[in-house]
């Protein structure tokens, strides 16, 4: 029996066609640092795939600068295969990136292949779509607007800058402040969430260490936030085209659900290293320079990255797309460039503050410079009902406490302000990768504002708020949580169980 | 002033052209001496290359550069020369590496590749 490679071979022998086919080409001038510089294909349009043809091999590319009588081009690959003179062709398509529910729980590069070793994405044979990397966003009339929550599991941030799906708030502070953990916390919180579909998460590591990531992967494995979550990961050891590239393929990612109607929220973490890696990739090109050295157009880097979120209208499937862009700011410095341009952008942004951090408010949020500017329309009434108590007053605490410092002698009024303000910012104090879900939430945040804790030491107020969680989960969980969860809101019933069961267990406590 | 290889070679080309019969080589020398007092020796090739271009466009030519296992034949320079109407700036190379057949690049941009090297190649990234 002949073999089939013989018999293969035999075929390609038998039935060989010699055909030469005309194509249009370039040439390498010039290559390094992850650039290089063609001549000729002088029909190639900005944004298209280019491949090298290098003696070990295809690397593929990107034409990114077309001038008089050269092209600059990134290369998406190992650039120093290519060598000057090799030839480069056309790809016939723009960027894009295979999407598909087969990612789900799988860790990509931001050309969409699997980092994780646990072999192809995608069976093979099969059809899989591909998105562009770039695509215009939604326009007005595709949109619905923000009328969803998506609830961070965070208390500080649910009840006072609360997070509509659809919505871009932006993760603002310097560096060991905990933006990544608050954006772990989203991510495990949303299998808590059952009232509306748990949104595919997406969270995109740009620059971070190799090592880190892992952490994070293992983190989200253990918590079984795997099941709904994609990693894309462009390392700091990744070549600086992928570290640019890594949000845009993230964000076509995110919309393949987003157009199927689903939810999706991205995590870019940290778009700062991303502007950092244009800059790069801006300067080599010979771009000129502007502010910090960014090239011009820096601003509609993130811009139409961004913009690309939406809550669409029912006629488009009424999916959303929400995201949460992290930036690093440089000793508190949020007036530098990216920082200023990102915040303008985004929908509000979560402030961290180093001081805060250190003197233990963890999560060190900012209530009073943080804002959501459309979250507030999605905010769940039983929450709206109770955080709008807990705003006011930590405003009041705030004023008071630092003119408070001078002054021994203080009225009632004053001290009472000040004992409950101590005791609402104490009970807004969370551990790490626990999120707390949004009825408990809701239920800490009445019990705190109506004075349950102003009795109890402020250091002990952390230990009572678990207190009375596991006292209301073991007496009234139907009644309570159940409720509130079903209906999203805190109605007359709930409430009068509520009050009756809280003097129970303030009870209790006295005893 | 820095000049720019592309002016070099368009200044070069236009006195060319305004050059009469034999002033071509003291034209030429001119030309390199200039280069070297302006200590753009360096860039010579480049000017070279963007002459070579304005040649090619203002004479209506078309450049094809051949590439071949073996040297080309009278006949197939003919050949080829014919189906340009002689309008053609040609330049060969040998490359034994390609085994048979020729490889055609035309005004620097279109490629033809029809060496068994391509085919051979072809068999292995379909196989």
């Amino acid at each position: 029996m002949p073999s089939p490679i013989i018999e293969n071979l035999k075929n390609e022998i038998t039935g060989y066609k010699r055909e030469a086919r005309a194509q249009k080409i370039g040439k390498v001038t010039e290559v390094g640092d992850g650039i290089a510089r063609l001549s000729g294909l002088s029909d190639v349009s900005m944004q298209e795939m280019v491949e090298f043809e290098t003696s070990s091999g295809k690397v593929s590319g990107v034409a990114f600068n077309l001038e008089e009588d050269s092209v600059g081009v990134i290369v998406l690959g190992d650039y120093k295969k290519i060598k000057e003179g090799d030839i480069v062709t056309h790809a016939g398509r723009v960027l894009s990136v295979p999407v598909g529910d087969e990612m789900i729980g799988r860790v990509v590069d931001p050309l969409g292949n699997p980092l994780d070793g646990k072999g192809p994405i995608f069976k093979a044979g099969s059809k899989n779509e591909f998105y562009p990397t770039e695509r215009i966003a939604p326009s007005v009339i595709a949109r619905s607007p923000v009328n969803t929550p998506i609830h961070t599991g965070i208390k500080a941030i649910d009840s006072m800058i609360p997070i509509g799906r659809g919505q871009r708030e932006l993760i603002i502070g310097d560096r060991q402040v905990g933006k990544t953990s608050i954006a772990i916390d989203t991510i495990i919180n949303q299998k808590n969430d059952t009232r509306f579909q748990t949104p595919i998460c997406i969270y995109v590591a740009i620059g971070q260490k190799e090592s880190k990531i892992a952490k994070i992967i293992a983190t989200l494995e253990a918590a079984g936030a795997m099941k709904y979550t994609i990693v894309v990961s462009a390392p700091s050891s990744a070549p600086t085209s992928m570290r640019y590239l890594a949000p845009y393929s993230a964000t076509a990612i995110g919309e393949y659900f987003m157009y199927k109607g689903k939810d999706a929220l991205v995590i870019y973490d940290d778009l700062s290293k991303q502007a950092t890696a244009y800059r790069e990739i801006s300067l080599l090109l010979r771009r000129p320079p502007g502010r910090e050295a960014y090239p011009g157009d820096i601003f509609y880097l993130h811009s139409r990255l961004l913009e690309r979120s939406a809550k669409l209208s029912k006629e488009n499937g009424g999916g959303s797309l929400t995201s949460l862009p992290i930036i690093e700011t440089q000793l508190g410095d949020v007036a530098a460039y990216i920082p200023t341009n990102v915040i303008s952008i985004t929908d509000g942004q979560i402030y961290l503050e180093s001081e805060l951090f250190n003197q233990g408010t963890r999560p060190a949020v900012n209530v009073g410079l943080s804002v959501s500017r459309v979250g507030s329309a999605a905010q769940t009434k039983a929450m709206k009902k109770v955080a709008g108590k807990l705003r006011l007053e930590l405003a009041q605490y705030r004023e008071l406490a630092a003119f408070s410092q001078f002054a021994s002698d203080l009225d009632e009024s004053t001290r009472k302000t000040l004992t409950r303000g101590k005791a609402l910012s104490e009970s807004l104090k969370q551990d790490e990768l626990a999120p707390i879900p949004f009825e408990r939430q809701a239920v800490l945040i009445y019990t705190a504002t109506n004075g349950y804790f102003d009795a109890i030491a402020p250091e002990k107020i952390v230990d009572a708020s678990l207190s009375v969680i596991d006292y209301l989960e073991k007496m009234h969980k139907e009644k309570i949580f159940e409720a509130i969860k079903k209906s999203g809101e805190m109605s007359d019933d709930i409430l009068k169980t509520l009050k009756d069961s809280l003097a129970e267990w303030v009870k209790m406590q006295v005893k | 002033m820095k000049y720019k290889p592309k002016q070099y070679a368009e200044a070069l080309y236009e006195a060319m052209e305004g050059a009469k019969k034999g002033e071509e080589k003291q034209l030429v020398e001119h030309f390199v001496q200039t280069v070297k007092k302006n200590k753009d020796w360096i860039r010579l090739p480049l000017i070279l290359k963007h002459f070579e271009k304005i040649f090619v466009e203002k004479n209506g030519l078309t450049k094809v550069e051949v590439e071949s296992a073996y040297p080309l034949t009278a006949k197939t320079r003919k050949e080829i020369e014919g189906i340009f109407k002689d309008k053609v700036l040609l330049e060969e190379k040998v490359n034994p590496r390609l085994i048979a057949g020729i490889r055609i690049l035309l005004n620097n941009s279109v490629f033809i590749d029809s060496s068994a090297l391509k085919h051979i190649n072809n068999l292995f990234i379909n196989a």
